[in-house]
């Protein structure tokens, strides 16, 4: 993972919780702005809870005293069971009394108990009984509203809020009633859309990737490499990162997203503008979401450019899934395949295919006002290029962790090992060359004004390599700004 | 003052409650009460309810005599009693009416009633009510004076304080009304809460967690099961049991004493009751780790027991036989199969799914396939020579049931199931 990634996984956290989430955090809302209706309608006109003492069916007349009595008890026992949200256990007390006297109460409480113990079917049968003996029973409304949410039903919920609006209802209810329609426009919404961009500088010690030794002698009397030492200087950091993405409306489905993510290091003064470097990366696919499992399928497309030419072209698919173990533990497991053909003239010997697989474990947690996410993902890469000493094993091992503040400050720490043994000697070497290669970064990001942030990396490698050509170390240090729009 | 003041003055008295309901009385003196262990008896006419648990140092201070009883469980209540907590002892009270009160310690609290309507007086501490509905509808609210004003109350619940910081009242469920002394109204709504203190009156949101921590402080059910574990713990079995029993009275679906009392009962080696806490148990936390140990034991326990209840019945067989059947009861005989022995098993599944239709009716009760089995079995083992269908119509017999369903299925290839 580069730096880069940060910026989109950091931004890509409130969608995932939309997505994994947000017919439950929609639910749960509306089981408090229930609970709010509720209040507002049992001390309003119209309300189940102020018809008490008025039940809505005689039934119970055709009981004789005895038997009366005994459902008494039971509505007690039932009723002392629901004060103490001892939903589970009320619910079949209330079947057994509803199925022999269904008054109002009984069908209400019956209802609520229902969705309560996540049997909204059960709820909406209730509550549409309640209102087809008295349609003016509006905060039952309110109630029918919140179990159709619970099955995913937005449109029938709103219509049962629509329905109470345009009734004399009052105002307290009408007011949780357009805050529920509020919050299903926002869940009912399709299309979402991000941007977050950025710009920067960064001091760079090594532009040019030059080795620890300028002079490195050839082996079997090859001569020597003079090589002009390390380029050192600052350059100006340019970051466009654009998501959209499309909901097919089901709260376990798919969702198609499509992202642009660009990239440019424009480096201040020559000859260091040789190794301006800007990379475009647009890719699309869609995703199955729910909320213990999700699997990825994006398709996309790279174009890089260097010393202001066109260096490669390349498209990649990576197919990915991530499997929750429990609510603080999932696993990835990740593939990927680039092909990357080299553009300019004499570098197509670098053209080359890549299979990497990445798995490891993830853990989200809350402590401290802050939620951590830690990372470990072991991989595995295979590249074959058209000339052997381009082509390269290599595995790797990179631990993660993420912490975002409520003060809206955000913290990437990351390390990487990766060893790489390519299949023949670089060019002018004999012996096989093996690399080593050691990264550290450590992000820092502060939001303000919900839309802007200021951000300061550092980043450190070393590449350990027994061809001397191929030994250096670089250190990158920068501070960035932007902006984070969210559609 | 002409006649129309007056007439004036008269409606805002009865309009603001205060003529009605009264205020709070005077707080009772204690101290003229003696301390007794006579029995305590109340007329029903009498009667407002009764103390169901009592946990710690609790006294009920009987108007009528002007003794004070201590020992509370199931101790009736009559009209002017005081009931006094100390310190670290709560009590649960049910009404005539079906209202459960809790209080909490420290708690002062004096019980009447006026024209059928039940009232509390609480002169300190602090109360957890719960006004309970009736399918006829309820009329009547319960009215709860303190020294700053009334709470009514028909159904839901509350929680009331009464401290030097004045009068709270907490709504947890559904909506109560508060009265102050100078015949102000404030309709409280779930989750709302009212603090009143002289002529200040404060209304706000509860705080998260409130409810919960109300009821740790004021019920008895969880002090009282504390000193049934520590007693079950100690192998004082007897303190055990009794406190555990009392729980369950009050509140039946306790899962504590129902897993402890089973356990008792297993000790005691009394299968059949032991079988039914543990069986009570598993509904109340079927999810539970214990609830899966508790489940394999059950298993090989009401075998075992069945095992037993039959050699029992079979010992008795003359006289049983001749009894009279339970009334509306009926035995389901498992299904007979008269066609491929392979489809031996599908037998299980048709009987079960026929006591479960006869389940469903009222006032039926079903003997249980697996008890009839068993029996059947036992039969088969001592006697010979007997069709399946006289051993099926001797079991029902057995079992005293009324009436007894006998059925064979056959599955054919071509028409399927008879």
């Amino acid at each position: 993972m580069s730096k880069n990634d940060f910026t989109t996984k950091g931004r890509g956290m409130w969608r995932k919780n939309i997505f994994m989430n947000f017919y439950w955090i929609l639910f749960f809302s509306m089981m408090n702005l229930v609970d709010d209706g509720a209040l507002a309608a049992e001390s309003g006109k119209g309300a189940t809870e102020s018809r008490i003492g008025t039940p809505l069916s005689n039934e119970y007349k055709k009981l004789d005293r005895k038997r009366l009595e005994a459902l008494n008890v039971k509505l007690r026992e039932a009723m002392a069971l629901y004060y103490d949200r001892s939903y589970r256990l009320a619910l079949p007390l209330l079947q057994e009394i509803a199925d022999e006297v269904d008054t109002i109460d009984v069908l209400f409480w019956l209802g609520k108990t229902a969705y309560k113990t996540n049997r909204p079917t059960l709820a909406i049968e209730k509550f549409n009984e309640i209102l087809e003996r008295d349609p003016s029973l509006l905060a039952v409304r309110v109630e029918l509203a919140t179990a159709y949410l619970q099955t995913g039903d937005l449109a029938s919920a709103k219509k049962e809020l629509q329905v109470l609006l345009d009734s004399e209802a009052p105002e307290s209810l009408n007011n949780s009633a357009r805050e529920m329609i509020a919050r299903i426009d926002r869940t009912d919404k399709r299309w979402f859309t991000s941007l977050r961009a950025s710009v920067g500088t960064v001091y760079d010690d090594n532009i040019n990737v030059g080795p620890a030794d300028n002079n490195i002698t050839l082996p079997d009397g090859g001569g020597t490499l003079i090589l002009p030492g390390r380029l050192r200087g600052w350059l100006v950091e340019s970051k466009v990162n654009g998501d959209v993405l499309y909901d097919f409306g089901e709260r376990d489905g798919f969702v198609w997203r499509s992202r642009l993510n660009f990239f440019h290091d424009q480096y201040l003064d020559s000859p260091r503008g040789d190794f301006n470097f800007t990379r475009i990366d647009v890719n699309s696919g869609i995703e199955y979401l729910t909320r213990e499992f999700r699997a990825k399928l994006p398709f996309g497309f790279v174009n890089q450019r260097f010393a202001d030419e066109e260096l490669t072209q390349g498209f990649y698919t990576a197919p990915n899934i991530e499997i929750s173990l429990n609510d603080n533990l999932e696993i990835l497991l990740g593939y990927r395949y680039d092909y990357e053909h080299f553009v300019a003239d004499g570098t197509d010997s670098q053209d080359n295919s890549t299979h990497r697989v990445t798995l490891g474990p993830r853990t989200r947690f809350d402590f401290g006002g802050a939620i951590h996410i830690a990372t470990l993902l072991g991989g595995y890469t295979v590249r074959e290029a058209s000339a052997e000493r381009f082509s390269f094993d290599e595995w790797s091992i990179a631990p993660t962790y993420f912490a975002r503040f409520q003060t809206g400050t955000e913290i990437f720490l990351q390390g990487r090992y990766q060893n790489r043994g390519y299949d023949s000697p670089a060019l002018l070497f004999q012996e096989d060359r093996e690399d080593n290669r050691y990264t550290a970064t450590a992000v820092i990001s502060q939001t303000f004004y919900d839309h802007f942030f200021v951000s300061a990396s550092y980043t450190y490698i070393r590449n350990d390599s027994k061809t001397p050509l191929f030994d250096y170390e670089k250190n990158l240090v920068g501070v960035n700004m932007g902006v984070n729009f969210r559609f | 003052m002409n006649i129309k003041h007056q007439t004036g003055l008269i409606i805002v008295l009865l309009l603001s409650g205060g003529v009605c309901w009264g205020k709070l009385p005077e707080r009772p003196t204690i101290e003229s009460y003696v301390t007794t262990d006579k029995p305590l008896n109340v007329s029903s006419s009498d009667s407002l309810g009764r103390i169901e648990l009592a946990n710690g140092d609790v006294q009920l201070l009987v108007l009528n005599t002007r003794n004070v009883y201590k020992g509370l469980f199931e101790m009736p209540v009559a009209r002017g009693d005081v009931i006094k907590t100390s310190a670290n002892s709560r009590c649960r009270v049910v009404t005539a009416t079906g209202d459960v009160i809790h209080l909490g310690p420290d708690t002062l609290l004096g019980l009447n009633e006026k024209n059928g309507v039940s009232m509390l007086h609480l002169w300190q501490g602090q109360l957890m009510v719960y006004g309970m509905p009736m399918l006829q509808g309820r009329e009547q609210s319960l009215k709860i004076h303190t020294p700053e004003g009334r709470v009514e109350l028909k159904t839901g619940k509350i929680n009331l304080k009464v401290g030097v910081e004045g009068v709270k009242l907490s709504v947890y469920e559904h909506t109560a009304k508060w009265i102050d002394n100078q015949g102000k109204q404030k309709k409280l709504a779930r989750g709302q809460i009212i603090q009143v203190t002289g002529e200040s009156r404060q209304v706000g949101l509860l705080p998260g967690g409130a409810e919960v921590s109300d009821g740790l402080l004021v019920s008895p059910e969880s002090s009282i099961v504390r000193d049934g574990i520590k007693a079950f713990r100690e192998k004082d079995f007897k303190k055990a049991e009794t406190l555990f029993s009392q729980t369950q009275s009050a509140y039946p679906y306790n899962p504590a004493a129902a897993y402890h009392l089973g356990v008792m009962k297993l000790e005691q080696n009394d299968l059949k009751n032991a079988i039914r806490q543990w069986q009570r148990y598993v509904k109340i936390e079927p999810e539970s780790e214990r609830a899966k140990e508790v489940k394999r034991n059950l298993t090989l326990l009401v075998s075992q027991n069945l095992k037993e209840e039959a050699k029992r019945i079979l010992a008795n067989e003359a006289q049983i036989s001749d009894a009279t059947p339970t009334p509306n009861s009926i035995a389901v005989h498992p299904l007979l199969n008269k066609g491929q022995e392979k489809y031996r098993y599908v037998g299980k599944g048709l009987t079960a799914l026929v006591i479960s239709d006869l389940a469903k009716i009222p006032n039926l009760k079903v003997l249980e396939r697996q008890k009839i089995q068993k029996l059947l079995d036992e039969i088969k083992l001592s006697r010979s020579g007997l069709s399946d269908k006289e051993v099926a119509l001797r079991s029902g017999r057995l079992l005293r049931a009324e009436k007894l369903i006998l059925g064979d299925y056959k599955i054919g290839k071509k028409k399927g199931l008879k």
